[in-house]
Parts: C-alpha cells; structure tokens; sequence
C-alpha cells in the first residue's frame, strides 16, 4: 500500500474526528471523536512505517502499541469523568453544562 | 563735541529711577517723607536738564555711545545720551514740570497708607519719560516709552480697590468707570500702539542695520531708497510707525484711553496728560520727522510712500482737534474737559508736525511751533489741572455743575485758571495764541486749506468750552447744568459727594505754590511768546540745515513769501474766532443772560447733537462692542466647540476607539470547545493552502 | 572641575535613594538637602557659563558606552546654546524645590487627610529627576541620549501628577504620560531613520543626512516629535489638562519641559540641517502663528487660573517656534532667548496661580477680586511675570522678543506677502498677550475685596524668594542681554 492513499485515508478519520468534537453536544460522542482522532495518529505511524519499502522498523509499532494503552487508560479517566458529572448535573449535553454554569 | 560732561545726561534719567526704589523700602514713615527722596531727586534732575541748555548755543549735537551688547550678525545695540536741539528743549520742559508736579503730590497724598507706591511709580515715570527723551537709539528710546506706559498703568488705576469715591463718569444714570478698568484700557491700547511702532523699528532696523538715530539720519538716503523698492513697504512702515505715537497721544482713532485716565489722582492727570506722556509722542514723530521729509523732498526720485506719513498724522491730529473741542463743550466732569482740550492740543502739534513735510517751506514753521505748543501747552495745562485738582479736593465733587466754588474765598485759584484757560484757547496775548499762530501759519504755508480751516474753526470751540467750565465752577453753575431730559436725571444731593459748600476751606499753600508758579510761567511766556517762538525757530533752522544737512534753501520757495499782511490776517482772524466763541459762552454762563436748557429743549437738532456729544460720539460705545465685547462673546465658544470638540475627539475619542476595538476583539475568545476546535481546523486550513500555493507559485 | 557635566547631571540621580530616606525622618524639611544639591549643581553651572562668557572653550565630555552592534558614546558638550538652558533650567528647577515645601504639604493634607513624611520624600526624590533629565537633554550630544532623558522626565511627572495632583491626577497622569511617550517614539522613529542615513546617532554628525533619500521623512518624524511635546495646535490638547491637574509646585519645571522642544528643535534642525529645515519654514511659521492666536483666545477664555496659565503656555511656545521656523540667525538666538525668558515668567505665574489657591482655597478668578491688598507682594510678582511675558522692558522678555522678531521680518521681507503677513500677524499677537496676562491681574488682584477672602494672608516667604530670586534674574538679562546673546550667537553662526 502507498503512503499517500493511506494517508489520505488517516486525513479523512482525522476530520472524522475533528467534527465529532466541533459538533456533538453529547459528551460521551466527544469522547469517541477523541478516540477516532488518537485511532487516525495511530493510522498514520503505520502508514508511514509501511511506506518504506524493505524491512519495516518496528518502532512506529511500538510507538502505536503504547499510544494504545494511553488512549485507552486517557479514556477511561474521561468516561469517569463523564459518569461524575452525568450524576452531578443530570445531562450529559455540554451546552447545558455552560448554560448552569452561570 | 560740546563741552560739558558726558555723565550728565545719564545722571538726568537715573537719578529717579534709583530714588524710585527708596520709598519701597521706607515703611513706617509718613506720605510727605517718603516723598522727598523723589522730590530731591526730579529737582536734581531739572538742575542737570537745565545744565544742558547751553548747550543751545553751540552747534550740532552730542551723541556719546557705550556698547551695550551683540546681537548676531555681528551687529551691536550701543547706549547713549543724544543731545541735540529738540531732546534739550523737550527734557528741560519735561523736567521742570515734573519737578513742581511732584511738590504739589506731597501735600495731595498726605495722609494715603500706600503712598511709597504712588511715590516708586512716579519717579519711575520720570525716569523713564526722561529716558526716553534723552536715549540715542530705538532700543533705549523704546525702553523708556514702555517704562512710561506702565507706570501710567499702575498710576492711573493707583485705587485699584475700586472705591466708590474714585469712580469717574456719570452722573448717574449715565455709566462710570473703575480705576482699575481705566489702567487696563489705557495700558492695551497704548500697547497696540506700541506693538505697531516696534514692527516699523525692526523693519527699519532690517535694512539700516542700526538703532541709532543719528546713524540712521545720516543714512537715509540708502536704507528709505531700499525700502521704497518694495511696493508698499514704505507705506507699511510709515502707518505702523504712526501707530505708536498717536496711540501714546491718545490721537484718533486711539483716543477712548485719555478720558478714562482721569481715574488716577490729579497730579497723575498733570503729570501724564499735561505734562509728559502724552507728548512723548509728539516728540518721537518729531524725531524721525527729517528722515520722511529727506525721502520724499530731497530724495531723487522721490518716494511719494514717505508722504503717508505726513498725511497720517496731519489728519488724524486734525481730526483729534474736532473731536477734542466739540466734546469739551459738553463734559460735565472737571477732568474729562481738561482731557478733552489735552487731546485737542496734542491735535494741534501732531497737525503741525504733519503739515511741516507736506511742503519744504512749511518745515521749519511746522516743527518749531509744534515744539512750541509744546511748552505752553505744557506749562498752561500743568497750571490748569493743579488748579482743578485744588478745587475738586476744595468742593468734594469731580462734576463742575456741583462745584459752585466761591470767586472771593477761592479768588487766586480763579485767577489761575483764568490766565491757564486763556492760553488755553489761543486767546491774545496769552502764551497759546502765539504758539497757534505759527500752527495756522504753518498751515497756510503747506497750501492744506481744510486742515487750516478745522485748525482755526476750533477755537471757536475751545474758547466757548473754557468760559463754560470757568462760568460753571465760579459763577454758580445752576443754570447751563446741560441738557435736562426725562431720562437725565439731575444730581441729587446724595450723588454728590460733600455738601456743595465748600469743604474744605483751606487751600493748602504746597498745592497752591506750584498752580502760583506754573500760572506765571504761563505770563512770562506769553511776554517773550514772538521772541521765544522766534529763537526757537532759529534754533530749528540751523539744526535742520546745518546738523542734518538738509537743503532747505534750494527747496523752499513753492508758495508765495508769507510776510506781514498775511500774518496780521491770520492774528485778525484767531481774534474774531475768540470772540465768536467767547460772547455765547459769556452770556449763558457767566451772566446768566440766555439758558442753555431752553436753548437745548426748543431745538431738537441741538438735542441731538448734544447726545451725540456727550455720547463721545459713540466711538467709545462702538470700540467696546466689537473688541470688548466680541472677545468676551468668543470664550464660550472657542472653549466649548473648538477646544472641548478637540479634547473629545483626540482626549476621549482614541481612547474610546481602542477601548471599542478591545471590547470587539475580547468576543471571539469564547472559552467554548467547539469554537476553538474550529479556529483551530480553519488555522490548519488556511496553513495548508498557504504552503501549496506559497509552493506552487 | 573635572567631570563637571557628569556631575551636574547625574548628582540628582544618584542623590535620589539618600533624600527617600532622609525624607522619611525630616519629612518636609528634606526639601533643604534637595535644595542644597541642586544650588551645588547651579554653582557648577553658572561657573562653567562664567568662563565660557569669558572667552574659554565650551566643555565637552565623552564617555564610551556601548560598543556592542554600534559604537556609542556618552557624552556632554556645554556650549554656548546648552548652558544658559541649561542653567536656567536648573534655576527653576532649585527655585521651586523650595516653593515646594508648603505647597505640598496642602495638598497632601487635601488629598490624603494627613501628614505623611513618606510622601514628601517620595515628592523631593522624584524631584530630583527633573532636573537629571532637562539637563541631560540639554547636554545631549548624540539622539539615542536626547530619547533616554526625555522619556526619563516622564517618570517622575507620572509619579508626581498621579499622587499629588488635582481631581482627576489619575487619568491626567496616565494622559501625560501616554503624549509624552508617543512623541518620544516618534522622535526616536525618526533619529533610528536618520542613523540608517548617516550611520550615526551623534548629533554632530546630521549634516551628514542632507541630500540621503530618506532625509525629508526622518527630519518630518524627528520634528513630529518634538511639535507634539511643544504642543502646537492640533497636538495641545493634553497641555491644558496636564498643567491645570498638577500640583502648582512643578508647574514651572513643566513649562521648561515643554518648552525644551525648542532648544532641541534649534539644535538639531537650525544647527545641524538648516537646509531641511528651510523646507519646513513656511508651514512651520503658519502654523507657530495660528497656534499663538489660538492659544491667546483660549487663554481668553478661561476662567480657572491654573489652566488660565496652562493655555497661555501653548501661545509662548509657539513664539520661540515662530522665531526658529524664521530660520535666521536672529530669529533662532531670539527664540532661544525668548524661551529662557518665557521659563522664568512662567515659573512665576504658574507659582503665583498655586500661591493664590493655596491662600484662598479658590481656583475659579470669578470668586476673586481685590487681594492685592492682602497679597501685595504677590501681586507685585504677578504683574511682574506678565510684564516678562508681555515684553516689557526692563524684564529678559523685551530684549528677547524683539530680536527674535527681527529674524521672523528678515524671513518676511525676503519672502513673499504671506511670510511677511505671518511675521506682522506674529508681533500683533504679542499685544494679545498683554490683553490675557493683565486682564487676569485685575480680575485677580483688583476691585473691591471680597468678604469671604477675610483670612487671606501674604504667602510665606519659602514661597516668594525663589520666585523673587527668578524675578531678579530675569531683570538681570533683561538690563544686560549680554549675558545670554554672547553665548548664544557664536552657536548660530553660518545662517543667514
């Protein structure tokens, strides 16, 4: 696979991404589209690493492989987050949330 | 050089100015004794004045400079002690008359608490009036006319604290005027004036590259030619010239200060009025006289701009003459009379001096019975205002249809007045006949017919204005009290102050001495007038042609010989003018055979012509208006609608921009996620287009 | 003397921590050791202008700066045009030192409600920069000092105006400090300009920009400059504020401050690049006499006698703007002059003004008439600052007005009908000046007393010797000019 198709692919799940956290209200929606976003980083360290041709450097999957974890334990803490604050104020719509902030 | 010493001079102008400081540092000590250093002083300085007369004799003049300091171009103003025939004249009538005025201020400020400032303002005035008579250039000579003028300041608005008894006008309801307001007129006035005259001497300067007057006689063929290559400028420079003089004189159109002037205490009024100040102008334009009359007669080719000059100040003293005389003949106040004839006077010499250049032949004749005029005036005025300062300080009252002084108890006042009243007119034999004549002979010489006509038709006026004020002070004023209309009220008893009786029935002997003195000085000179008046002449003919060098005799002869037939005429004429005048007054108000209120109330052109009279013609009213007035109508606007527009835009307007600009900015920081995100995305955006069309192009 | 010019200017710097701290134990007493360093500094003057009077050569000291990017000097160089500046800036500067110390205690009494000794060291040290500052200026000798004093001066008139002023000091002060500043970048906008020119910050070295292409704009951003500080029409509107909200007692030295654009404007422009200059002339003499009528008639218009003063500020300097926009050799000397002379008169007026509100409590001249005779020798002293101003002999403004006048006929004469119209104009708005410092005298003074003014009393003598003293000094130059014109002509030599 080419590097440019494959990072034309990572552009659009990064817009993807991007008009999840531009968009949606729903908290739990922005968190996905963090998730997207983080998903099209990984994408593209191995599209890039897989561009060059011959052995492929295992670094960019290492890389990939704890950038995993990282968004996995990052989204945990936020769903916390997300859970806290549902309990708190009884939405989970960010424009209420300003909206009672005063 | 003339043989006596050159500290002389000098000593004549500093010895009061120094002695003006010692009263200022007399505290405690009376009136009279904080005068006698200025006493001592101006008598000292009427000895050495009198030490230059013999000068007289000898030829030329003496003309001593120091350095005084540079000035770029590698120029220098120098100071000196010019004498010649005219500053010696002048400074020797100046300082006599200066002398007896301050005698008789011992006994009139006896008694006043701030009177070591009337004393340091008085001798300052000497010293500087003196000053400028004897200084030898522009620069020093114009020290000493500002000297002069503000001390006349202070002087006349002495009573700054506006006391009700010091206000002078009215009576009511007619309008007064506070001393202070009287200071500060006269000092603006004479200030534009001078203003103008320094614009003319620096533009002189330009091209003469000197101060000097001799200096700048004996160049005048040079620096008048470059000057004249402008078009206009000579003419510029002669009317701003004039400026200063006829504002100092209190000519037209710069009369309205004289008559205010009479807020001061009287020998204020003696001593600016009759005496000095105002003749500091006569003497100026007498000064530069020769230089405009060398542009244009003497010059090839002649410079016809030089003539303004003439012409300025011929009809502006012409036109003073009318002014002065027919006002007179209306005035209800002491002093505005005699102020009024003052300005009428100096009319007289300015017309002199101003006929002397129209014609080569009337030169001579013009500056030396100007000079003349000068003398008696000074000598008869001083007289007559010591005499009404006398009987002012006598009756309490300023208004001379309140007097009612007494002929017997007051019988040497009178008869001062008489004889200062009389020269006043131009009355034969008297001092001011003599002097008139040579004024209307010089007239006649110059071929200005008009002039001569409103010359010799003001005696008329004078004549009736002296029996009148005399008749109403001692021939009880009741009648001839003026024109009594509905709104004119008579004065009642409470306006005037004292009693109407006499208050005073003493008059002080140190006040009556100098009134004694000057009253026969006035008779002397009216004894010797042909002789002095012809000696004077002779003096003023060997200096023009022989100091100056100007070639008179090639010049002269361009109207018929003036010999005796023509002389006679003109005295045959003056008498009948008297007498014309004199009977009127005579009649209504010393024998009280006519009534001058009838007279006013069956002619309604005498009513209106009296308004306008006693209205001063309006011109005060009018000046008032437009300069007075207009300037305090504009400090509401210019403040609020230039200046505070100005302020709001600048001062409040950038700030406010900024301030809006910041609040505008401030909106786009939202705090919201979204919004940033999409900043954000339109960041990269805009990045990535730039990078590939940055690459591409 | 070795270092002299060093130490005049940089002793009242360094003196400044040593009065905080004395201030703090003597309070208002402190204004004496002030008062006694800058007498030091004046004597140092003074002896420094006797010997260059007498023929010695003009004093110059240089000391290496910066060497870093471009070579700097520090240095100062007291000719015949600084040292008279400079020493009747540093005259006023001693005089109001003095006049101060009752002046101020009012006003912290008025603003403060107490006495407080800190205040009054914080007033007297920051003082002290006054002086630094106008005699830096003064004896600049390159642009990059000239910018450095000038905005040093904006220190301690921020600090002074925003503790001790009138109502609204705080707006006032930011107002003054924000004009100052902006002129002082325009000013360095343009010597940066002219270094790209010349490759030099040495003032000497400006002849060197005549004919570069970037000549025009540099000396245009240089003049802007200092036109905005000297408050010309258009540009004035921060003067009536500032100097009417100030506290009395440094009205003087802001008169100098504003004023000092003058001398700059001399050296610079008349001295160094008079051909540039010459460009600017017409404009320039136009606009200096629109400035004089206008600033006449708003003078007319007020009725507060602090900003009364103030306004008639505007008018006076445009006068010695006038004078130098002649460019002549009289007309620059008479300007120089006549701004030394205007320093003096209006040191005066100004602290009569603060005498007169201190004593009555009023500002308003509606509410006064007649104090004359509780404050005669005030009254003496006003009339005598109007007499400066309004060019009457035998006070410093005559001799100085008159030559500068020569020089503004000279530029008339030779040019067309309107310079010689301007230069008429001019000399007419002279008598203006007469109509608004003596009306003010009258309604001040004049009439009848008013029953509420009972208490006045004459002001304390630490109030009216330094301005006698300035009187007297004024009254010196103006009997013998010699003093001033000799060292000021050999400075203006090579102009017309």
């Amino acid at each position: 696979m080419d590097a440019p198709y494959l990072l034309a692919f990572v552009f659009a799940l990064w817009a993807v991404g991007i008009y999840c956290l531009a968009t949606k209200r729903n908290m739990l929606r922005m968190i996905f589209g963090l998730e997207i976003m983080i998903n099209a980083a990984n994408l593209s360290f191995i599209s890039l690493a897989a561009g060059v041709p011959g052995f492929v450097d295992p670094l960019a999957h290492s890389i990939v492989v704890v950038s995993i974890g990282l968004s996995a334990a990052m989204s945990a803490v936020a769903i916390t987050l997300v859970v806290f604050a549902y309990r708190h104020y009884g939405t989970l719509d960010v424009r209420e949330l300003r909206r009672l902030r005063g | 050089m003339l043989p006596y010493s050159s500290v002389l001079p000098w000593l004549c102008w500093l010895l009061p100015i120094a002695a003006s400081l010692v009263p200022l540092g007399m505290r405690g000590s009376s009136a009279k004794a904080k005068g006698l250093p200025v006493v001592a002083s101006t008598f000292l300085s009427m000895v050495l004045a009198l030490s230059l007369l013999p000068a007289l004799s000898g030829p030329g003049y003496s003309d001593l400079q120091a350095f005084w300091f540079s000035l770029p171009g590698g120029g220098s103003v120098g100071m000196g002690m010019l004498v010649d025939p005219l500053s010696i004249i002048i400074v020797n009538i100046v300082a006599f008359l200066c002398f007896l005025i301050m005698v008789y201020s011992v006994k009139y400020v006896e008694g006043d608490p701030s009177a070591g400032r009337y004393w340091f303002l008085m001798s300052l005035f000497v010293g500087g009036m003196l000053l400028l008579i004897l200084a030898d250039n522009f620069i020093l000579f114009f020290i000493g006319w500002k000297l002069v003028g503000l001390c006349s300041y202070g002087l006349i608005g002495y009573y700054y604290n506006d006391e009700r008894e010091h206000w002078i006008g009215g009576p009511a309801p007619h309008a007064f005027q506070k001393p202070s307001r009287a200071g500060l007129k006269a000092l603006l006035v004479t200030t534009f004036g001078d203003v103008a005259l320094l614009a003319s001497i620096i533009i002189i300067y330009i091209y003469s590259g000197t101060f000097n007057f001799m200096e700048l006689y004996q160049t005048s063929s040079t620096w008048v030619a470059q000057i004249a290559q402008t078009p206009g400028l000579l003419s510029a420079v002669c009317l701003l010239f004039v400026a200063g003089p006829l504002a100092k004189s209190a000519q037209f159109p710069f009369q309205e200060w004289l008559p205010d002037a009479m807020a001061g205490p009287t020998p204020v009024s003696a001593l600016i009025h009759a005496a000095t100040m105002v003749k500091a102008g006569v003497y100026i334009v007498a000064r530069v006289l020769p230089i405009f009359f060398l542009a244009y007669w003497v010059m090839t080719p002649r410079l016809s701009e030089a003539l303004i000059f003439f012409y300025a100040i011929a009809i502006s003293g012409a036109i003073t003459i009318l002014l002065g005389a027919t006002q007179a003949m209306v005035a209800l106040e002491l002093k505005k009379v005699l102020a009024y004839s003052t300005i009428s006077a100096i009319g007289y010499m300015m017309l002199s001096l101003g006929v002397s250049g129209l014609s080569p032949s009337s030169l001579v004749e013009g500056l030396y019975s100007g000079v003349f005029h000068l003398i008696n005036h000074g000598v008869y005025k001083a007289a007559l205002f010591l005499c009404a300062g006398i009987a002012i300080h006598v009756s309490g009252s300023i208004y001379v249809n309140e007097m009612r002084l007494s002929s017997k108890s007051m019988r040497r006042v009178l008869v001062f007045m008489v004889i200062g009243g009389l020269a006043l007119a131009g009355a034969p034999p008297f001092s001011g006949f003599w002097s008139k004549e040579g004024i209307l002979m010089s007239c006649l010489e110059s071929g200005q017919y008009v002039l001569f006509a409103v010359a010799s038709l003001s005696v008329i006026l004078t004549i009736f204005s002296v029996i009148r004020v005399l008749g109403m002070m001692f021939c009880n004023g009741s009648s001839g009290a003026g024109y009594v209309a509905p709104r004119f009220a008579s004065p009642t008893e409470q306006e005037s102050k004292g009693h109407g009786d006499n208050v005073h029935s003493a008059v002080p002997a140190l006040m009556l001495l100098p009134c004694g003195v000057l009253a026969a000085l006035t008779v002397l000179l009216s004894c010797v007038g042909p002789w002095l008046g012809g000696s004077i002449r002779q003096t003023f003919d060997a200096y023009l042609i022989d100091t100056l060098g100007l070639p008179l005799a090639s010049l002269v002869p361009t109207h018929a010989p003036q010999g005796l037939p023509i002389s006679l005429i003109l005295s045959v004429s003056s008498v009948v003018m008297i007498a014309i005048g004199a009977l009127p007054a005579y009649r209504i108000y010393v024998q009280h055979k006519w009534c001058a209120e009838d007279l006013l109330a069956r002619h309604r052109s005498l009513q209106a012509i009296h308004r306008l009279l006693w209205n001063r013609y309006y011109i005060d009213a009018v000046c008032n208006k437009v300069f007075v007035g207009w300037t305090l109508a504009m400090r509401s606007p210019i403040a609020k609608h230039i200046e505070g527009a100005m302020d709001a835009a600048i001062n409040v307007g950038v700030p406010s921009l900024i301030g809006a600009a910041s609040r505008g900015l401030r909106r786009i920081q939202t705090g919201i996620l979204s919004v940033n995100i999409i900043y954000f995305v339109a960041t990269v955006v805009a990045l990535l287009l730039i990078t590939i069309f940055a690459g591409v192009l | 003397m070795p270092f002299m010019l060093l130490q005049a200017v940089l002793l009242p710097l360094i003196s400044m921590p040593l009065i905080a701290v004395l201030g703090r134990r003597l309070g208002r007493r402190v204004a004496w050791v002030s008062g006694a360093i800058l007498a030091y500094t004046n004597i140092l003057l003074a002896s420094a202008m006797f010997d260059l009077w007498n023929g010695s050569a003009p004093v110059v000291e240089t000391y290496a700066w910066t060497n870093a990017l471009f070579a700097l000097e520090f240095g100062f160089s007291a000719d015949g045009l600084s040292l008279p500046v400079a020493l009747i800036a540093n005259l006023v500067c001693n005089a109001l030192v003095i006049f101060s110390t009752e002046y101020l205690d009012h006003r912290i009494h008025a603003i403060y409600n107490r006495e407080s000794n800190s205040l009054n060291a914080f007033y007297y040290s920051l003082f002290m920069l006054f002086s630094t500052g106008l005699l830096g200026i003064a004896f600049a000798t390159n642009l990059i000092e000239v910018y450095i004093f000038l905005d040093i001066l904006l220190i301690p008139l921020y600090f002074i105006m925003d503790h001790f002023g009138y109502v609204t000091r705080h707006r006032v002060a930011t107002m003054c400090f924000l004009w100052g500043f902006i002129a002082g970048a325009l000013f360095l906008l343009g010597s940066v300009l002219a270094y790209s020119q010349t490759g030099s910050f040495m003032i000497s070295d400006l002849p060197a920009l005549v004919g570069t292409p970037l000549a025009l704009w540099s000396a245009l951003l240089m003049l802007l400059g200092m036109l905005v500080k000297l408050a010309v029409f258009g540009f004035h509107v921060w003067l009536p504020w500032v100097h009417a909200e100030h506290p009395s007692c440094i009205a003087g030295v802001l008169a100098i401050i504003v004023g000092i654009e003058n001398y700059l404007i001399a050296r610079i422009f008349v001295q160094q690049i008079p051909s540039i200059f010459e460009l600017f002339s017409l404009p320039l003499m136009v606009w200096a006499v629109v400035t004089m009528v206008y600033g006449a008639y708003l003078t007319l218009a007020q009725d507060d006698i602090k900003r009364l003063y103030a306004c008639s500020t505007i008018g006076q300097t445009a006068y010695s703007l006038l004078g130098l926009a002649s460019c002549s050799a009289f007309g620059a000397t008479g300007a120089v002059f006549y701004f030394i002379s205007h320093s003096l008169g209006k040191a005066i007026l100004f602290s009569v003004a603060g005498i007169v509100v201190y004593r009555t409590g009023a500002r308003d001249m509606r509410q006064m008439g007649g104090l004359a005779k509780r404050m005669p020798v005030t009254a003496t002293l006003c009339i005598v600052g109007s007499m400066i101003l309004s060019a009457i002999p035998p006070f410093s403004g005559f001799p100085s007005e008159w030559i500068m006048f020569v020089g503004i006929f000279q530029q008339g004469i030779q040019g067309s009908v309107a310079a010689l119209s301007v230069a008429v104009l001019g000399i007419f708005a002279t008598f203006l000046t007469s109509v608004y410092t003596f009306w003010p005298v009258m309604r001040i003074f004049f009439g009848p007393p008013r029953p509420d003014h009972e208490n006045v009393r004459e002001a304390p003598l630490t109030m009216l010797v330094p301005l006698l003293v300035l009187a007297a000094v004024s009254l010196l130059i103006g009997i013998y000019p010699e003093i001033i014109t000799r060292l000021l002509i050999p400075a203006f030599t090579g102009i017309p």
